[in-house]
């Protein structure tokens, strides 16, 4: 026989042996009963297995029993009620578990449904400040009348929508304007040159300011759109400038005769690009100053920073307080006044524009800022909004956290009165 | 008295009825737990903690074998008993030629004589020592089946294992105490002897 040969053979005596078992048991089929005995008849290793095998069975089997060394039998004492022998409350063991998964499942319920309510009932009250907040700022920006307002960041996408405001606030500022920009006539002939000096200075000090200003990041990217405007604007009609200009005109009317405290005025928030361009739109404004009266769009032409900063404050920097408020007031004080209306600060703004010389930055805070209290008003209407929008929500989680206890304790009492009567059935 | 009524006297909270049935397969319960734990003691502890499970849960009983039904409660509790302890059958070869089982010499009937007693003894705690040796699952059934005489039916319903589970269990269990045997032989009496000689 060669090797291959004794493989199979190996396999199957295997195989029978794992039979030979089952086979003094007569726990095999037939079939398997003709294959344990052909081969057990072929092998004597096998036959040995079986012969062995029956012997360990017979020794078993021969075994004398034990005895046991005490009867087992209960007594009444072992099964009385408060013995730890009883049946535990009566309750057979599968209908015991689900009873103290449904009383479990309550008291984790109930504790769970307290821990919710005081959470929520300190959370809303520290989340209506918040909401308060986000609103205030969310609300000046939405609302502003002022072009100006909104050179910063979030002003820049609405550049182009402030062109019908600015008309609006033109017509609401020119009444106020006009005393200051009839005396621009006399006057706008002599101080020509004098304007171009002054607005060369001026720009070395709003550069300066704007230096600081570009920290802050919201200026930015409007000092670039500033930067194309002025490009753009040095050939084009003042009123296109004006358009282009991220800066709502209306805003600049004020300040138009005002054109070197104008820039010297502009605080740090205004880019150095705006009194650039504030430089060839002051020149030939001012030359055309005798037209202001007639043409409102002129002379909101004017490049006035300054008033768009002190209104931007209001309705741009509530929405950026918590990130920059501290660059803000470091930068601009006049932004410091975030909460400050559109329509209040300019009026205030042309009112107290004369003493441009003198006009700070500091100066421009307080009236900011003293515009900015009437802006404390809206905050108390806006903290109810808050504060009813979050009661529905509080209600609605207190009642599923309460539907699900109670569901908790439907579920247990349906397990007793259900144990309560197969009992009584049994019984 | 049908073993039917009584189980349902027992259901009903007849507590002498359970006893009867206590009295019935207690010898059976012992030794199955005697053989399976190797100590009188731990066995008696593990039965009396078995029929006190069985009377609380006698309600569940459905019918079918309550031999099977009972048995079952008894494993179960012997090897709880084991794990709670951390113990493996006590028996050890030394301990078995220094002091026999007391057990094992008592006489099963009056007509033996006694050097077979004594033999009968020698045999029986070689062979418990050769059982306690074997894993716990073919321990269990190698004693049900050629201690107990339980079929292979009833083997699987006791230790809920699949027939043929309960085969190999029982194929492998015989195979390796059957070596133990062999390699022991010199303690067996010659007439227990093992031959291999074909």
């Amino acid at each position: 026989m060669t090797t291959a040969d004794h493989q199979p053979q190996e396999s199957n005596i295997e195989q029978v042996r794992e039979l030979l078992s089952a086979y003094l048991d007569g726990e095999v089929t037939s079939e398997e009963i003709a294959q344990v005995e052909e081969a057990v008849y072929r092998s004597p290793e096998l036959r040995r297995d079986l012969e062995t095998l029956r012997q360990t069975v017979s020794l078993l089997k021969r075994l004398p029993p034990m005895p046991a060394p005490r009867p087992f039998t209960l007594s009444e004492a072992r099964t009385e009620p408060g013995s730890p022998l009883r049946r535990t409350f009566g309750l057979p063991s599968w209908l015991r578990g689900w009873a103290v998964v449904a009383a479990t499942l309550a008291c984790v319920m109930a504790l769970g449904g307290v821990f919710v309510i005081q959470q929520f009932g300190g959370g809303m009250s520290s989340l209506a400040p918040a909401e308060i907040a986000l609103q205030e700022q969310a609300e000046p920006a939405a609302e502003s009348e002022m072009p100006a307002v909104e050179i910063t960041q979030e002003g820049e996408t609405l550049a182009e929508p402030d062109t019908e405001p600015p008309p609006a606030e033109e017509k609401m500022v020119a009444p106020e304007l006009l005393v200051e920009e009839e005396a621009l006539p006399q006057e706008a002939v002599e101080e020509a040159e004098q304007g171009m000096i002054a607005t060369d200075e001026a720009a070395e000090d709003t550069a300066s300011v704007a230096g600081e200003a570009a920290e802050a990041e919201d200026i930015q990217p409007q000092s670039e759109a500033v930067e194309e405007s002025v490009a753009a604007g040095n050939e084009a009609e003042s009123g296109d400038r004006v358009e282009a200009t991220p800066t709502p005109v209306p805003t600049m009317a004020a300040m138009a005769t005002t054109t070197p405290t104008i820039a010297a005025m502009a605080p740090a928030e205004i880019p150095a690009e705006e009194s650039a361009l504030a430089e060839p739109q002051a020149i030939e404004e001012e030359a055309a100053v005798g037209d202001v009266t007639e043409n409102g769009e002129q002379a909101s032409a004017t490049p006035i920073p300054l008033p768009t900063m002190t209104a931007m404050p209001p309705a741009e920097i509530p929405a950026e307080e918590p990130a920059s408020a501290d660059q803000a007031e470091g930068a601009v004080p006049p932004p410091a006044a975030a909460e400050a209306p559109p329509e209040p600060s300019v009026e205030q703004r042309a009112a107290t524009p004369q003493p441009t010389a003198t006009f700070t930055p500091t100066a421009m805070a307080t009236d900011v800022a003293a515009a900015s209290t009437p802006a404390d008003a809206p905050t108390e209407p806006r903290a109810e909004p808050a504060e009813s929008k979050a009661e529905p929500v509080r209600s609605m989680v207190v009642t599923v956290i309460l539907s699900l206890i109670g569901l908790a304790l439907v579920v247990t009492t349906i397990i007793i009165i259900g144990w309560w009567l197969l009992k009584k059935r049994q019984g | 008295m049908n073993e039917t009524l009584i189980i349902k006297e027992a259901q009903q909270g007849s507590i002498a009825a359970f006893n009867r049935l206590v009295m019935a397969y207690q010898g059976t319960a012992y030794n199955v737990a005697y053989r399976v734990m190797g100590d009188g003691e731990a066995a008696a502890d593990a039965c009396q903690e078995a029929f006190l499970k069985a009377y609380k849960a006698i309600n569940q009983y459905r019918g079918g074998s309550f031999k099977s039904w009972l048995m079952r409660i008894v494993t179960n509790s012997c090897y709880d008993q084991l794990r709670y302890k951390g113990r493996r059958p006590a028996t050890s070869l030394e301990k078995m030629t220094e002091n026999p089982s007391p057990n094992s010499l008592k006489l099963v009937n009056g007509s033996e004589k006694p050097e077979d007693r004594v033999l009968r003894g020698e045999l029986s705690d070689l062979i418990q020592l050769g059982i306690e040796e074997l894993p716990e699952d073919q321990r269990l059934v190698v004693v049900l089946s050629d201690v107990q005489g339980f079929s292979y039916q009833e083997i699987s319903d006791i230790t809920d294992q699949p027939l043929g589970t309960v085969k190999s269990r029982l194929s492998r269990g015989r195979r390796r105490l059957r070596d133990f045997l062999l390699a022991q032989k010199e303690l067996l009496p010659s007439q227990y002897r093992l031959k291999t000689e074909s």
